[in-house]
């Protein structure tokens, strides 16, 4: 007898809270939450994000901006199914993720430069891809920085039977210094700066010289471009913003970057500064200088694409269309 | 008696409840996939044509199946070799057991995956960094149910056997060994299973073979039913090495009723 | 003139306190071949004595002699069967049973196995050799415990509280079988136990304990006749020794000593 009018009360307490929750007349002034996949830890390659969001870049657009900090490849694809709204992934990811008809499309980028490196330490003498024959090379046998070695060589014309591929996940450093492999695939702006602060000569094969793809920018789903676009733009918006006044006040932006990530210490920071000027570097290219920040060239996309298919990376082309969309750089 | 019952189809008894279970298993499967992207829950319809296309390519599972194997084997002997002479050690000297727990709790308690590069930088990329790494998890369930097992040992039984006129030795092997056994199996299953996460994780950080790599390959790629193929394959791994211990466990405690697997 | 079987010289037992001793001066002997009962209340210290007697555990004061030798543990002279049979799970009865033996080491596996039988006849369980003590009922574990205690040249069988768990029936059965062996083989016995009935009907001669400390309050001489059968439970005279028992453990001190 008693629990029916337990059970009535619940009900009639969960219709309230739902009443509340739905009917809120408040609700429609709240901003728009929404959820970026940033698929790295929290760092300063984030700046114009955390510049945008300390600056009231998103507030002004009416964006309520959180940042989801999982790892790597699961943001892209929760994208494409519509449960993210944006992501942070590299123009090679977009490329074989639509090779595997993934649905997410490029917006603008943030490494304007393709960012891997072959790094070396200078004592082994390896300067430029030809340096390379006969060499160990460590880095994930997967994804970016496979892409990377590959482009380097075919561009330098070395076959790839004449190196040794080795994986060895994300320990390029150690596996540098400790000399278990000859040389490794990086990214420019972290493995050399963390290897030069901690007193070690290297030198760089940068992988931009041989592939002219952008590196990481904002990605978006199919679905998102439907229904968003007006959500789109405002990110995209409130982005360049971000990056436009990093570049300008690089020193305010990196202590706002330093607010955001609580847990450096000053060594830390001193590093982390270094790493963010080299970033700094590779946001802008000869095509941005021409065409504003963000921008791609469309026939960077195309060799790259046609580059990846001749290397058997993807197995066929993806219209440009859908790999990248320029609408909301005007 | 019951000889005659069990001649012809003891074994049809057993299986046609797991293979109904499979078939279960696939059809939820494929209709949950319905729901989904295929990038984001393959169907097995899919699945099973990434394989073909495998087969088609050369790229034989078998490979990369057979060395994860043999580096979760290698690991789970290694730690066995090591913790059950440990646990005997600890059991026997209190002192010691009080000055190691500590450690083994906490050293239990650090993710493997914060580990595992390390020990890949120090001992390489090759297997042998693989076998520590499952060796290393599977060490810390198999110390500890070994200790608890022997100290489960009853009192009374040790009392009876010295009135008996048993020695050490005796007390041992007739009695703390057998004693033990349960507990000890249940540690033992724990750190098999453990043993190829451990061989797993450890190839994560570099290794160019085996069924994590082959995972983590298929992640960059995102190569979803590639994915699936990887998780399925360790799955089957896992329950393989779980029906052998099984196994072990009757052959080892023919005393014990039998129950399901 | 034999010594006895059993001399318990004045032992005193203190691990918790000396000040409250769990036994305390505790003088008493043993006969070969006799049948000598322990009762007392729960906690009186008689399964501690027992295991004084065993070798398992050391007096604070005072000392054992078994067969006019220091006693010490290990003792082939010696078995002992426990409250709980404790048999090894894992090994079959007969298994069990030949444990003795096999920590002698002095005979080899065929002629164990061989006494290991025997003993189960003896004590009429011949039949479950190969089954595991999960298999077996309360009733059938004990017997098989008995035949453990019985498969080597033991001298002295020490029971503790060994039909307690049983049900009456079973609990009959199993004394009569005591008793039957006692006949055959002539093994000196001590039995512990809280069940005056039992004590009456089984024992020699019965050694009332009192508790706080443990101590003991008397000695009464069963002057039955044996072979005893289960009809003397209901005569006046049994029933006249279960009630002098009764009002020794509740008076306390008092020496019955009938001859």
């Amino acid at each position: 007898m008693k629990s029916k009018w337990i059970v009535l009360g619940i009900i009639i307490i969960l219709l309230i809270g739902a009443g509340i929750f739905f009917w809120n007349p408040f609700r429609s002034q709240q901003p728009e939450k929404i959820t970026i996949g940033m698929t790295y830890i929290p760092n300063v390659q984030f700046a114009p994000w955390y510049v945008a969001l300390e600056k009231g870049f998103f507030k002004e657009e009416g964006l309520d901006v959180v940042f989801d900090y999982r790892m790597d490849i699961d943001a892209l694809q929760l994208v494409a199914a519509g449960q993210m709204d944006f992501a942070i992934a590299g123009g090679d990811q977009v490329i074989t993720a639509r090779d595997k008809n993934i649905p997410v499309t490029y917006l603008m980028s943030l490494f304007a430069k393709f960012p891997p490196s072959v790094i070396a330490l200078s004592e082994s003498g390896i300067r430029k891809p030809a340096d390379l024959k006969g060499k160990r090379i460590g880095l994930p046998l997967y994804g970016t920085n496979l892409l990377a070695i590959k482009a380097i060589l075919n561009r330098a014309g070395i076959p790839e039977s004449d190196v040794e591929l080795i994986d060895i996940g994300y320990t390029q450093i150690p596996s540098l210094t400790e000399k278990k492999v000859d040389a490794v695939v990086g990214f420019a702006n972290n493995e050399p700066v963390k290897l030069r602060a901690s007193g070690y000569d290297v030198t760089q094969i940068n992988a931009w010289d041989s592939f002219s793809l952008v590196g990481h920018g904002l990605i978006t789903g199919e679905k998102q471009l439907r229904t968003s676009r007006d959500t789109i733009a405002k990110m995209v918006r409130a982005t360049i913003k971000g990056m436009q006044y990093t570049l300008d006040h690089p020193e305010e932006s990196l202590a706002i970057c330093f607010n955001n990530l609580k847990e450096l210490g000053p060594e830390q920071q001193a590093l982390e500064k270094q790493v963010f000027m080299e970033s700094l570097k590779l946001w802008e290219s000869d095509y941005t200088k021409a065409h504003g920040l963000g921008t791609s060239d469309p026939k960077a996309w195309e060799d790259s694409q046609q580059l990846m298919l001749d290397m058997g990376l993807i197995t066929h082309r993806t219209p440009i269309e859908k790999l990248v969309n320029f609408d909301f750089l005007k | 008696m019951n000889t005659k019952r069990n001649s012809s189809y003891p074994h049809l008894h057993k299986v046609i409840p797991v293979m109904a279970g499979l078939a279960g298993f696939v059809a939820i499967w494929h209709l949950l996939s319905n729901l989904y992207e295929p990038f984001i829950l393959p169907s097995p319809a899919e699945v099973a044509e990434r394989y073909r296309v495998l087969l088609d390519n050369h790229q034989p599972l078998a490979r990369h199946f057979w060395i994860t194997c043999f580096e979760a084997l290698a690991g789970f002997t290694l730690a066995v070799i090591t913790a059950l002479p440990l646990s005997y050690y600890m059991y026997r000297h209190p002192f010691l057991d009080q000055l190691l727990t500590p450690f083994v709790v906490g050293i239990q308690a650090v993710p493997i995956v914060a580990l595992a590069p390390l020990l890949v930088i120090w001992f390489g990329f090759g297997i042998t960094s693989k076998i520590l790494i499952a060796a290393l998890v599977a060490f810390f369930p198999i110390v500890t149910n070994g200790l608890v097992g022997l100290k489960e040992t009853d009192p009374r039984l040790r009392e009876l056997l010295q009135i008996m006129g048993a020695s050490r030795r005796d007390i041992f092997f007739k009695l703390e060994v057998p004693s033990s056994l349960p507990v000890l199996f249940g540690g033992l299953k724990v750190g098999m299973t453990l043993s190829v996460i451990g061989a797993v994780v450890g190839e994560f950080s570099g290794a160019g073979k085996g069924l994590g790599y082959l995972v983590n390959l298929a992640r960059g790629n995102f190569d979803t039913p590639l994915i699936f193929i990887g998780l399925i394959a360790l799955a089957g791994l896992g329950l393989g090495f779980y029906l052998i211990l099984s196994l072990l466990e009757q052959i080892f405690m023919p005393w014990k009723k039998k129950s399901m697997l | 003139m034999t010594a006895p079987a059993i001399e318990v010289h004045h032992v005193s037992l203190a691990y918790t306190s000396i000040d409250t001793p769990e036994l305390l001066d505790i003088h008493l002997s043993v006969e070969d071949g006799e049948l000598v009962s322990i009762v007392g209340p729960s906690g009186c210290g008689k399964s501690s004595l027992l295991r004084m007697i065993a070798g398992v555990l050391e007096p604070t004061s005072g000392h054992i002699v078994i067969s006019g030798n220091e006693r010490k543990r290990g003792w082939a002279e010696l078995s002992f069967v426990p409250q709980d049979s404790l048999l090894l799970p894992w090994r079959t009865v007969l298994d069990n049973v030949c444990l003795p033996l096999e920590l002698a080491r002095d005979t080899d596996q065929q002629t164990i196995r061989k006494k290991a039988q025997e003993a189960l006849a003896l004590v009429n369980l011949s039949g479950v050799e190969s089954k595991y003590p999960r298999q077996l009922s309360g009733g059938m574990r004990q017997r098989a415990a008995l035949a453990r205690a019985l498969v080597g040249n033991a001298r002295i069988l020490l029971l503790d509280e060994p039909f307690a768990a049983l049900d009456a029936l079973t609990r009959n059965q199993l004394n009569l079988e005591l008793l039957r062996i006692q006949a055959q083989t002539g093994i000196t016995i001590v039995l512990v136990t809280h069940n005056i009935f039992e004590a009456v009907f089984l024992s020699d001669r019965v050694i009332v304990m009192g508790e706080n400390p443990g101590r003991i309050l008397g000695e009464i001489k069963i002057p039955l006749p044996k072979p005893r059968t289960l009809k003397m439970i209901g005569t006046p005279e049994f029933s006249h020794w279960v009630g002098t028992i009764q009002d020794l453990l509740e008076t306390g001190w008092g020496d019955q000593d009938e001859h």
